[in-house]
């Protein structure tokens, strides 16, 4: 059809603003049921969780859920898939049950120092790793983290190694409600942090490492710096999270927080719920753990069999994730990323 | 000496079995892109047929063909059921399916058969070698797993489907057009890798006690082992294995036992610094 | 549809475990479990006939059961061994004959509990939800140091008495934890008076082969310093290994170049019918073997390492059928009616360990009454300041302090002629300690049918 140049300038003007306006509403929205999420899980305790164990479970929920927004960070945006995550948890861990322990600190101190120490370790962990391109790189993680372990339990004089050590019996008392809502507090700073990454250049770097790392290499982007610092902000969080557990759980112990099931759970979270989304992990950290919950109350002989065969049918079913494949399917709006 | 001599033997023989495991990984990931998760349960199921059969009075070694040719079989049929629908997509998402596969068959093998160990007692004793003293278990299991390796390099070598294992590994599409059959050459594969591991399986349950979880737990190793051997690479995970099961025994000898377990994940970092690819690098499945 | 196998393949599976899931009854899976409907009424109604109490509410003691796992034999020996108590304390039977009340005050124990698989985190989740969530009133330990250490700071938390029978390392006691008493011997003394004999034979080396385990660990460390105070006394060689070691030969190796006169091997179950038929076959020996917690069970040491080669192993004794204790006689009886004949078990501790649970909880509730149930340090406070109290593990004291038990000493056995003979200390001893004995290597081989 004939148009004359006006009306079709006018026509992509339309469409153009149209379309900022669909995002900005799309944005509203998620930013509406992410407060509204945050606001009901505060209101929880309170209102809705009946006991100690009820509310303990549900502290862990959460940490799950940061967990796996935080390896979403490095595996999902980037798609380097970490096997090694249980190292970070492990160690964040540690520096609380050791800090508080063995070297008296404080818990306000241990807790930003498991982020810290973490971080780090995470630094130096990414370095060595990254430089492992595909497959190779899963399997290079889970070495190191096992390596890990093995060191932590060798070193038997500091970590106590196998036989693990009880937390000071004054954290022990403390009222479950107290890491409940530091962990809430956690997991909505990780969530953030996700979010800002994905709708920041950073993020599209990240994203584009994993469409065509090549490729995003000859644009000129450090793909090697962008990686390192993913793994970085994704280890700092394990390794809080890590601390949170090792308070919550009153223990420590190697196989509590440092065995490759604790990488390959997270990992199933994510991929499961959605990797490279934000409420993918979300959704998976809530539905693994809470089926993991289930099947070890009810049927205790039979949770493994559940969990496997929920892991074989999600991925001949539903590849990109319960989210993933939500999202790409029809019935989605357009453009509105979760 | 005599000492050093019965440590490399023992290394040997757990590094030959390693081999064998970690020489079907990487076959079925040189000819189609796929980390076998639910290996171990190939053999863990082998293990375990062995023992049925041999509790029931059959001799161990002729246990061994009946246990591979059953891991073969199911190899066909996991690859037909679960893996061919997913070859498209990503390797991860084959990797957490096998992943899944296992933890069923294992779970299912523990409500079924129970949590206790398994012994078969069969090799007793052991024999003398220039002062070493080597089992006969051990020996046994070196007799077996040597030539069944050189067996499958043969195979790859020189028979025709071997052949096409290789063109196909190489180059899917091209091997395809040139009219190989490349379903056939992957439903081969995967059935002589899992027969590999069956029959590693019945190998160590001539040596230990085996239970539901020792796949579980070799399979760990044995994707190190793959790894640094050069993932794709039949002969790297011969060299690999050897090189790592000595390393253990070493280890374990003349430094810390403690450590000799965690001898496998050094290597790896090792590796992976000086040669990213792996000791016989490039995905080359001959 | 990707693949019509698949669907099918996963059709037939969701409709299996459908059925598992349905006809699973032969499985102890439920969460609680609660004695046959027969024995209850016939509870009852003696109870109405007798007293005047009418039996209501149940008393619900729970726990987790490690019935999967590494430690799924012994976890299910504790088990038949608290259930054995439920039975007897319920009816009236066995160690409770002529018992004029029924169960726990007047009212009938029911047993909750959960499967952990041997981990200490499910344990953790368990004791958790089965304290704040599922209100028990009392709670049984976990099997092992590892687990019990793991749950201990929980009941310190929600104040419930942890009678601990199945942990043996003496760490979990020197805490400061005042909601716990430790109803089993401490590991020290397990195989803690071999040096003795060591030194009545003049042996003074010795190479240790340890699981990495908080038990045998405790125990390693005692034995180090008993054996160094030793004339001459040196451990030659130490070395640790995991639940996943299977090849020994480089810990062997290097025992046998050290050649000491004393080889102490800490481990349990098949690893350690595992490092004892590679000692064999490696040429490795000592004039003198002692084995902790690893010869138990008849029906996998014996069995697994043959009677030839277990021959002169010294070895720690708890517990047998036989031994001539208080209750014992009853005990056996109990378990012969419901489980078979207990010979089999050998010297296996583990129902034991079940069995005095309850005894001790039993003495601390009928001499507290109702309260016990709300303040449970009144249980501790009972137990930690007895004179002693019998149960089927022998005489119990505890430290007052701590909750260390005082009083539990194993003796030690060797194998002789297939048979378990006492042999220290002397003032128990059943017969002499026979040393040395011909070398292992030379020994017959075990006899299968295979």
């Amino acid at each position: 059809m004939h148009m004359t140049s006006q009306t079709a300038r006018s026509r992509s003007k339309g469409a153009a603003a149209a379309y900022r306006n669909k995002t900005k509403t799309y944005r509203r929205v998620s930013i509406a049921l992410a407060a509204l999420t945050a606001v009901g899980f505060a209101a929880l305790p309170t209102f809705w969780l009946a006991n100690t164990y009820q509310v303990r479970v549900a502290t862990l929920v959460m940490m799950w859920m940061g967990l796996a927004t935080a390896w979403n960070i490095v595996s999902g945006f980037t798609g380097y898939i970490s096997f090694g995550h249980a190292a970070l948890f492990g160690s964040g861990a540690y520096v609380v049950g050791l800090g508080t322990a063995r070297y008296d600190l404080e818990l306000w101190v241990a807790l930003p120092l498991s982020f810290v120490l973490v971080g780090a370790l995470s630094f130096f962990f990414g370095l060595l790793t990254l430089r492992i391109k595909g497959h190779y790189f899963a399997i290079a993680t889970l070495g190191v983290a096992e390596a890990i372990r093995v060191l932590i339990n060798y070193a038997r004089s500091i970590t106590e190694g196998v036989v693990g050590f009880p937390l000071p019996i004054d954290l022990i008392l403390i009222d479950p409600k107290v890491p409940y809502y530091i962990m809430l507090g956690g997991l909505i700073a990780v969530v953030i942090t996700a979010a800002m990454i994905l709708s920041s250049d950073f993020g599209i770097r990240l994203l584009a490492i994993r469409e065509d790392e090549a490729g995003a290499e000859a644009l000129g982007i450090n793909t090697a710096r962008s990686k390192v610092i993913a793994f970085t902000i994704s280890g700092a969080f394990s390794g809080f999270f890590g601390g949170m557990f090792a308070w919550i759980l009153n223990f420590l112990s190697p196989e509590s927080v440092l065995t490759p099931f604790v990488s390959l759970q997270v990992a199933v979270m994510v991929i499961v719920g959605g990797m490279g989304t934000i409420v993918g992990p979300l959704a998976g950290g809530l539905g693994f753990y809470m089926l993991s919950e289930f099947a070890l109350v009810t049927a205790p002989r039979l949770n493994l069999l559940l969990l496997g065969s929920v892991l074989i049918v999600s991925m001949l079913f539903m590849r990109r994730g319960v989210f993933g494949t939500l999202m790409a399917s029809r019935f989605w709006p357009r453009g509105f990323r979760l | 000496m005599s000492d050093l001599i019965q440590i490399l033997l023992a290394g040997i023989t757990i590094g030959v079995v390693y081999a064998l495991v970690a020489g079907g990984l990487n076959l079925i990931f040189g000819v189609f892109d796929v980390l076998n998760a639910a290996h171990g349960e190939f053999i863990m199921l082998g293990a375990f047929t062995t023992y049925q059969l041999w509790s029931e009075g059959l001799h161990p070694l002729l246990t061994l063909p009946i246990s591979a040719v059953a891991m073969f079989l199911l190899g066909i049929v996991v690859q037909l059921v679960f893996v061919e629908p997913v070859l498209k997509s990503s390797t991860i998402i084959s990797f957490i399916l096998l992943f899944g596969l296992g933890a069923v068959i294992r779970s299912l093998t523990l409500l079924i058969a129970g949590a206790n160990d398994r012994v078969v007692f069969h090799y007793q004793g052991s024999v003398e070698i220039f002062g070493a003293f080597i089992s006969k278990g051990r020996l046994t299991v070196l007799a077996v797993a040597v030539p069944l390796l050189v067996a499958t390099h043969v195979y790859l070598k020189y028979s025709r489907l071997g052949v096409a294992t290789k063109a196909t590994a190489e180059h899917a599409d091209i091997a395809e057009a040139c009219g190989i059959n490349v379903r056939l050459v992957r439903l081969l594969t995967m059935g002589i890798a899992a027969a590999l591991a069956g029959v590693a399986g019945s190998l160590i349950a001539f040596l230990f006690p085996v239970n539901a979880q020792t796949g579980f737990t070799f399979i760990i190793i044995a994707f190190v082992v793959a790894v640094v051997g050069g993932l794709g690479n039949f002969y790297g995970s011969i060299l690999a294995g050897i090189l790592i099961g000595v390393a253990q025994a070493l280890v374990g000898f003349y430094i810390d036992s403690e450590l000799s377990l965690g001898v496998s994940y050094l290597a790896l970092v090792v590796v992976l610094l000086v040669r990213p690819t792996g000791l016989l690098g490039v995905k080359a499945v001959a | 549809m990707r693949n019509r196998w698949s669907l099918v393949f996963v059709l037939l599976t969701a409709l299996a475990l459908v059925a598992t899931a349905c006809g699973d009854s032969t499985e102890v899976t439920v969460t609680s479990v609660v004695t046959e409907t027969e024995t209850v009424t016939s509870v009852v109604t003696s109870v109405v006939t007798e007293t005047e109490t009418v039996a209501a509410e149940p008393i619900r003691v729970g726990g987790s059961v490690s019935l999967a796992g590494f430690n799924a034999a012994v976890g299910e020996e504790f088990l038949r061994g608290l259930e054995l108590w439920r039975d007897m304390i319920n009816n009236g039977t066995g160690i409770y004959e002529g018992r004029e009340t029924v169960g726990l005050l007047g009212r009938p124990v029911e047993l909750v509990f959960s499967n952990d698989e041997s981990s200490s985190e499910a344990a953790l989740r368990t004791y958790e939800r089965l304290i704040t969530q599922e209100g028990v009133d009392f709670i049984f330990p976990p099997f092992g140091s590892g687990a019990t250490g793991t749950i201990a700071p929980i009941a310190e938390r929600e104040q419930k008495a942890l009678i601990a029978t199945t942990a043996s390392a003496e760490t979990i006691y020197e805490q400061g934890l005042s909601y716990i008493v430790m109803g089993v011997s401490p590991s020290s003394k397990y195989i803690g008076r071999a040096p003795e004999i060591m030194a009545e034979q003049g042996f003074a080396t010795a190479a240790f082969l340890t699981l990495n385990n908080p038990f045998t660990l405790a125990s390693s460390d005692f034995l180090r310093g008993e054996i160094e105070a030793l004339d001459g006394g040196a451990v030659l060689s130490e070395d640790l290994f995991e639940f996943a070691t299977n090849d020994f030969t480089a810990i062997l190796t290097g025992v046998g170049a050290a050649s000491p006169d004393v080889i102490v091997i800490q481990a349990f179950g098949t690893q350690a019918v595992t490092i004892y038929n590679q000692m064999a076959d490696l040429g490795v020996d000592a004039p003198m073997i002692v084995m902790s917690a690893g010869a138990w069970r008849d029906d996998v040491f014996l069995a697994g390492a043959g009677v030839a080669k277990a021959e002169c192993l010294i070895a720690d004794h708890h517990w047998n059928p036989n031994d001539d204790i208080a209750g014992n006689a009853e005990f056996a009886a109990g378990y012969a009616e419901k489980y078979g004949s207990i010979a089999t078990i050998g010297s296996d501790p583990s129902p034991a360990m079940g069995l005095t649970y309850g005894q001790l909880l039993t003495y601390a509730v009928d001499a507290i009454g109702e309260s016990a149930i709300d303040d449970q340090s009144q249980i501790i406070d009972f137990l930690r300041n007895t004179d002693g109290l019998q149960t089927v593990l022998g005489l119990q004291t505890f430290d007052p302090e701590t909750g260390k038990n005082t009083a539990l000493t194993p003796s030690l056995i060797q194998f002789q002629g297939g048979e378990r003979v006492i042999v220290w200390p002397p003032e128990v001893a059943q017969g002499d300690v026979m040393l040395p004995c011909a070398p292992l290597a030379g020994r017959p081989e075990v006899v299968t049918e295979g």
